[in-house]
């Protein structure tokens, strides 16, 4: 019961009285959907006579909401394969992850040094507080996500793309300097490897951070991610879990080999661990003002 | 006792606390292994390759281009000014990474002292001491600096170790493929025909912009009550920015992105001097104005 | 309820914050802390509440060690050091917000606690408008309004005026008949001495003397 009150506590402390950060959200993803409409654009513009008219006419084009989230979400294939292809940072796939890394960042951090000792001690128990503040971290990136993709969904169709994710051969190639390959994946791979992966890559990375921030300043936390995230676009290892949220690195996209199956038991192992390491590392740690 | 040199010893303390914590060396130390990495990774190309051009490619097609360079010896050679972390053009991780997360590295040292003083009250201690406008300029010349210098001994750490792996020769223009800086890029000719001059010019716009970054943490300060969020905001407002590049891509050949024009070697887009001043002119407008109008009528309660 | 220091040290960094105490404390009775700052008094509160661990000896809360099944003492209200709130909340909200949390204080029982202290239930100003005396009273209310077993206020005389100081005594007085445990620290010994029953001198870390109030009002010191 004190649970599920901690976690109301905090989804009213550290969410829904953050109106700003969902509205910067859907702004985002809102620009994400518009930015994908003017790549499409750009790609086809020969096909318009470039005739800036043929914007209101994408959706006539060959287009899905799979295609909209490999190019804006899809972050880019490692450098080490990109032959003859300038090698660009994927500044936006970075972005849209540190966001909500950033809305996560200091919330258990203020309430452990600040006011939020009187509702610890209201808990009795330290791992309840834990575990509700687990909660509230994964409901935050879940919700995060989930109107992210969302809205790309909705903003896609509205414009006239199709609601399915099969992938466009063209815009693939722009992406990737590669042709492309069915892979003979389904609907549902490609639902889990476009939008479960990224939002349970997210939930893993969030909670690390937040168990790196009982040991380190939330600034260092948020610098260590950063570099995780980073070093994920350069090395395509299983272990830098990031690869699992690019698209454009699974296996229904057929270049590269990262399977959903192995990214859900990483994710999920990776979770419970930093649940356990705070959980275990909070057992023991004095509770005493920033100050000190 | 004179006013100038109370404001010289507020300013000497605040640079004491700004360069003597344990987060400007954490920076610093980031910033070393990440310029190691990359040095590393490009000298042992650079001498697997036979001194000709890095490029960040996989052990297995060594061998290839090991054969294709010693038939055609009349390619370029790599020099220190392609080679250095802020010349490199060859995407290697570190060198990229570093630059992702330059913002952050120069915040860290002291970006957190305003806001943390603003909530401790320790501001009700000091202020009447020395006056708000003399408080806060010291405080914004020791985040300048302190954020400045940070970068700044990394990048000097790889032109050295660079200078003792590479030959400091001139790029080649004739016969360059992947080195060379065109004509539309800012100050190329200089960079073709002085590239010392040209990396130091880059080391000290890196030194500007880096210390204007960490004073936006400063401006953030009044607004974010928050620990984090005046560290954190600049950073996402600048890789927000940076982000809208996939757009301007389509109207303009210049690059938009301040932290991919912070790089004094080739870039995707060619870096045009009005643009980098508009950029300086930008971050001088979220600094300044706002730390002085702001710290003018700041109270403290 | 019995709460009983078996040996306790507690070391931060390389100082002996708290050194070797022993005490047992129960229920029905007023115990003062007294020393001079720095000395351990606020360090002592802090392991009977839980917040910190000692690092020999253990907390026994009626005879169960604390920090092994619950972290905290069950029925427990705490004011240690400055208190703390929402800045954008009134004082019923935020004590109605922890009182929820717990689900041991309605509004009634949040209502009663601000009169107690001083405060008025139906004003409408948010915390970040309190003066320091406000702010002080609002954190002896948030101890009091769930009614607990054991009540620890660390320098609650702290900004209060006459009123405020007065209303205090009455408190600690009313709790001790309620049957409560009340731990009070105070650098007053004035104070201290009118409110407590039973008194420990606190000296870097050690309790060095103690001190048990008799019928006349005196107090029989015996030094440990």
């Amino acid at each position: 019961m004190r649970f599920f009150n901690i976690l109301r506590y905090d989804l009213r402390m550290g969410f829904l009285r953050r109106p700003l950060r969902w509205i910067a959200t859907a702004a985002l993803f809102s620009l994400l959907a518009g930015n994908f409409c003017l790549i499409a654009f750009s790609a086809y513009y020969q096909e318009f006579d470039y005739n800036p008219a043929g914007l209101l006419q994408l959706g006539t084009l060959p287009i899905s909401i799979g295609d909209e989230i490999l190019i804006e979400l899809g972050s880019v294939l490692p450098p080490s394969i990109q032959e003859d292809q300038a090698f660009s940072f994927p500044t936006i796939w970075l972005f849209t992850h540190l966001l909500v890394c950033f809305f996560t960042l200091g919330y258990m951090n203020e309430d452990l040094t600040r006011g939020g000792v009187q509702v610890l001690i209201r808990t009795r128990r330290k791992s309840t507080w834990w575990l509700a503040k687990c909660a509230w971290n994964i409901l935050v990136v879940t919700l995060y996500y989930g109107l992210g993709e969302a809205l790309l969904w909705i903003l896609g169709r509205a414009v006239g793309f199709s609601g399915d994710f099969t992938l466009n051969p063209f815009l693939f190639q722009t992406l990737t300097n590669r042709a492309y390959v069915p892979t003979g994946a389904g609907e549902w791979d490609f639902f889990v490897a476009f939008l479960v992966m990224p939002c349970l890559t997210g939930i893993a990375i969030n909670l690390m951070q937040m168990t790196l921030t009982l040991f380190v300043k939330p600034m260092v936390a948020f610098i260590a991610v950063a570099i995780y995230l980073s070093a994920a676009v350069f090395y395509p290892h299983p272990l830098l879990l990031a690869n699992y949220a690019m698209p454009v690195r699974s296996a229904a996209a057929g270049i590269y080999a990262f399977w959903p199956s192995t990214g859900i038991l990483l994710c999920a192992a990776f979770s419970l661990a930093s649940v356990a390491v705070g959980a275990v590392y909070l057992r023991k740690m004095d509770i005493l003002p920033a100050s000190s | 006792m004179s006013r100038g040199s109370l404001t010289r010893r507020v300013f000497r303390v605040e640079l004491g606390k700004a360069f003597r914590n344990p987060f400007f060396l954490l920076s610093v130390l980031i910033g070393t292994v990440l310029v190691a990495v990359n040095a590393t990774n490009l000298i042992r190309i650079y001498y697997q390759e036979g001194g000709t051009y890095a490029r960040n490619v996989s052990i297995a097609t060594f061998a290839d281009q090991l054969d294709g360079y010693l038939k055609y010896p009349v390619l370029p050679a790599a020099t220190v000014y392609n080679q250095w972390i802020g010349g490199d053009y060859s995407g290697e991780a570190a060198g990229s990474i570093f630059f992702t997360i330059l913002p952050l590295l120069v915040i860290l040292p002291y970006g957190h002292s305003v806001s943390e003083e603003m909530r401790s009250g320790y501001l009700k201690t000091i202020i009447p001491r020395c006056g708000r406008r003399r408080y806060f300029l010291a405080k914004a010349g020791a985040m300048f600096l302190s954020g400045g210098t940070a970068v700044l001994l990394p990048m000097i750490l790889s032109l050295l170790i660079c200078f003792m792996a590479f030959p400091a020769v001139k790029v080649d223009m004739i016969y360059d493929m992947y080195g060379a800086l065109h004509h539309s890029n800012m100050a190329s000719v200089l960079f073709n025909q002085h590239p010392l001059l040209y990396t130091l010019m880059y080391l000290g716009i890196d030194f500007v912009f880096s210390g204007l970054f960490a004073c936006m943490a400063f401006s953030a300060s009044f607004f974010w009550k928050q620990r984090v969020a005046p560290m954190i905001v600049p950073y996402l407002f600048l890789l927000g920015m940076e982000s809208f590049r996939s757009v301007t891509m389509f109207f303009t050949s210049s690059e938009i992105s301040i932290l991919i024009m912070l790089k004094a070697g080739v870039t995707p887009l060619s870096t045009k001097a009005d643009i980098l001043l508009l950029w300086l002119a930008l971050c001088l407008l979220l600094t300044a104005p706002i730390i002085y109008w702001k710290g003018r009528k700041y109270e403290i309660f | 309820m019995k709460i009983e220091l078996d040996h306790v040290t507690k070391i931060l960094g390389s100082t002996a914050v708290i050194d070797d105490v022993s005490l047992s404390l129960e229920g029905g009775r007023v115990y003062g802390f007294q020393s001079i700052n720095g000395s351990g008094k606020t360090m002592l509160m802090r392991l009977i509440a839980g917040l910190i661990h000692p690092t020999r000896g253990e907390v026994r809360i009626d005879g169960a060690p604390l920090g092994k099944k619950d972290s905290f003492p069950e029925s427990m209200g705490l004011l240690i050091e400055s208190p703390a709130f929402i800045d954008s909340y009134t004082g019923r909200q935020n004590l109605e917000l922890l009182g929820y949390i717990s689900g041991k204080a309605r509004r009634e029982d949040v209502d009663e606690a601000l009169d107690r202290v001083g405060l008025d239930p139906e004003d409408k100003r948010k915390y970040r408008k309190y003066s320091l005396g406000m702010k002080q009273r609002l954190g002896i209310a948030c101890a009091l309004m769930e009614h607990p077993a054991l009540v620890l206020l660390d320098e609650p005389l702290n900004s209060l005026d006459e009123e405020g100081i007065e209303r205090v005594r009455r408190i600690v007085e009313a709790e001790r008949a309620r049957g409560a445990c009340v731990v009070v620290s105070c650098h007053d010994p004035d104070e201290l001495m009118a409110m407590a029953g039973e008194l420990y001198r606190i000296v870097a870390g050690k309790i060095t003397r103690r001190a048990e109030k008799q019928a006349d009002g005196s107090f029989k010191e015996e030094r440990l």
